[in-house]
């Protein structure tokens, strides 16, 4: 697997002055056992590059391969199938489904034979250390343990490429060591890339980027 | 559990499915019974007015009497299958929207037997009036309606109130579509002293299927001001009556229909705006946008029809509960099977479905996920 952005760019129009530019001509490559950090300052276009790099916006120009294919030639139930089949997202926010209880969630990517996802979703809690029954739901939980249900959501498929925007944001610093050296492990099938400002939870990255005003400082 | 499912989300948020689930099942429940109520008044109405003039058309002298030479030229008509001297007398029923008159027919008794096969009423219990007594058969229904039984007298001789003319007793018992009831002619013939009934009142009895024909005959007949009751005529009447309620009724419906629709479109404008966010989460996570918008139609017409159901099988069990319980006993039969009663209960589900598609349709073209996700970063 290899993904490539190409000259990247997203402006947003402003009516009265002159547009916005969220993101200036970035390139960047990710292949598998790649773990790239995009380190910045909040409005830097971090959050913005990951949505482009996963097809969930269109950039202004510039584009997106995937494997050598444009993600621009894919149409919209196209990329929502490559996404929901390959890639892992984990967001700033934990985003669990308040409805559902822990186990729906972690299973929220998997269309099929989900019992033995269900087993795989419980080992993949155990090793990202949430100790609680997967019966209860998100609110009976902590902001910090909603985040590890977050992040074996996103690995539940074990995805080929993984976005994680901030993922330790909101968990103490042994947790968040721990959830990276989780993430790590997937580097033998997955290449990915995690958008933060804490330089430290990069330290098993192969790359590590700045990135500022949209754009990445040499 | 399917994320999607409307079953997990609903089991979280009780009061939300309450919220979309009672207004459309209170709304069934009183269209139902509101239709079931007025729709069997009119329909009682239909069976005392309209359903016996099926078998017949009548004359009754009015001031003067009944030219011979008319009665002649019906009986020598070709569509003509008999003409029975009769005198037509009623008696009132109570529906739950207004009185309603019955006709008791004073024929002799071949006459009488004929009459009642044409219009397919028989005796359920008792028997028919003697000849020449004071005795009278009623359909079972309006004896219910009156509170009289086998045995008891009635008449304008013994209560004022009452219609009937004279005095009566009670001898028999009438199932059948048309409400009607029967009496001796030669009875009010010997009260009355009069030697020829046919310069009264007759009753013209068709050929099978020439009924139109014959009162298209006896339309065109110089009558002299005697009144002629006939199909036609009972349908015209009734039917400008019955219009009147039934548009009071529509504005009911549609009032009904509409404030229902724009209740549960609203709340569900609300409630899948407060769900954009798990709709951006579950988008971003590559659910398809076509299935969640189709996942959330098909959840507001599963929800609409089960709520549908369930106000149209508690109206029909208050319904049949009523029937068994007064309705019956009271010589009020509910129509509960006609198609009038149960068309604009089934039109509220869907009017407030169109209203939902319309409120959900309206978020999701609007909605865009990395907006609401953007928002948050």
């Amino acid at each position: 697997m290899q993904l490539d952005a190409f000259e990247l760019s997203l402006v947003y129009p402003v009516l009265s002055g002159p547009p916005v530019v969220a993101l200036d001509h970035v390139n960047l490559t990710v292949r598998t056992g790649d773990l790239i950090g995009v380190l910045g300052p909040s409005g830097s276009g971090k959050s913005t590059l990951l949505y482009l790099l996963a097809g969930l916006k269109k950039p202004s120009s510039g584009a997106v391969f995937l494997d050598n294919q444009d993600l621009a030639s894919h149409n919209d139930d196209e990329l929502e199938r490559r996404r929901l089949a390959s890639f892992g997202f984990i967001f700033q926010r934990h985003y669990l489904l308040p409805h559902l209880d822990l186990l729906d969630n972690i299973l929220l990517p998997v269309q099929h034979n989900r019992p033995q996802a269900a087993e795989k979703a419980r080992q993949l809690a155990g090793e990202l250390g949430l100790d609680v029954d997967l019966k209860r739901r998100p609110h009976e939980l902590s902001v910090g343990q909603r985040q590890l249900v977050a992040v074996a959501r996103a690995l539940i498929n074990d995805p080929v490429l993984i976005f994680a925007d901030e993922p330790t944001a909101s968990l103490d610093s042994e947790t968040g060591l721990r959830v990276m050296d989780c993430l790590a492990r997937q580097l033998h099938r997955a290449g990915m890339v995690v958008v933060t400002h804490d330089f430290k939870i990069l330290h098993q990255a192969t790359e590590i980027h700045q990135l500022r005003d949209g754009r990445i400082l040499a | 559990m399917n994320p999607l499912s409307a079953l997990a989300y609903y089991r979280c948020f009780r009061k939300r499915l309450l919220l979309l689930f009672l207004p459309v099942m209170l709304c069934v429940m009183v269209l139902f019974l509101i239709q079931a109520v007025i729709v069997s008044s009119i329909q009682l109405e239909h069976r005392a007015f309209v359903v016996t003039r099926k078998a017949y058309t009548s004359i009754q002298a009015k001031g003067k009497p009944i030219s011979l030479d008319t009665i002649a030229a019906i009986r020598l008509h070709e569509n003509t299958a008999r003409v029975a001297p009769c005198i037509l007398s009623h008696t009132e029923i109570t529906s739950l929207l207004s009185r309603i008159g019955v006709r008791v027919y004073l024929l002799g008794d071949p006459d009488m037997r004929l009459l009642m096969e044409r219009m397919d009423v028989s005796l359920v219990s008792g028997r028919l009036p003697a000849a020449g007594s004071d005795e009278i058969v009623l359909h079972d229904v309006v004896a219910r309606n009156k509170g009289l039984a086998v045995g008891d007298r009635l008449g304008s001789d013994l209560d004022p109130s009452e219609t009937l003319l004279g005095a009566y007793t009670l001898v028999g018992l009438l199932e059948g579509d048309a409400l009607c009831g029967f009496a001796s002619l030669e009875n009010w013939q010997t009260v009355h002293d009069v030697a020829v009934p046919e310069e009264y009142g007759i009753l013209v009895m068709p050929q099978p299927g020439r009924l139109a024909a014959l009162n298209q005959f006896v339309a065109y007949l110089p009558l002299s001001g005697n009144e002629l009751s006939s199909l036609p005529v009972s349908t015209a009447t009734l039917t400008e009556s019955a219009n009147r309620i039934y548009l009071l009724l529509n504005t009911v419906f549609v009032a009904v229909l509409l404030i229902n629709a724009i209740c549960v479109s609203f709340l569900t404008y609300l409630f899948t705006l407060s769900r954009s966010r798990e709709f951006a989460v579950l988008n971003a996570i590559g659910y398809s946008r076509r299935a969640i918008f189709q996942r959330s139609l098909l959840d507001v017409l599963i929800l609409n029809l089960l709520a549908a159901a369930t106000g149209l099988l508690f109206s029909l069990l208050v319904a049949l509960g009523l029937q068994a319980t007064f309705f019956l006993a009271a010589g009020r039969p509910l129509t509960l099977l006609s198609l009038q009663v149960w068309l604009p209960a089934l039109c509220v589900p869907l009017a407030s479905v169109l209203a939902e598609m319309v409120a959900i349709r309206s978020i999701f073209s609007r909605l865009d996920p990395m907006q609401l996700l953007d928002q948050d970063a």
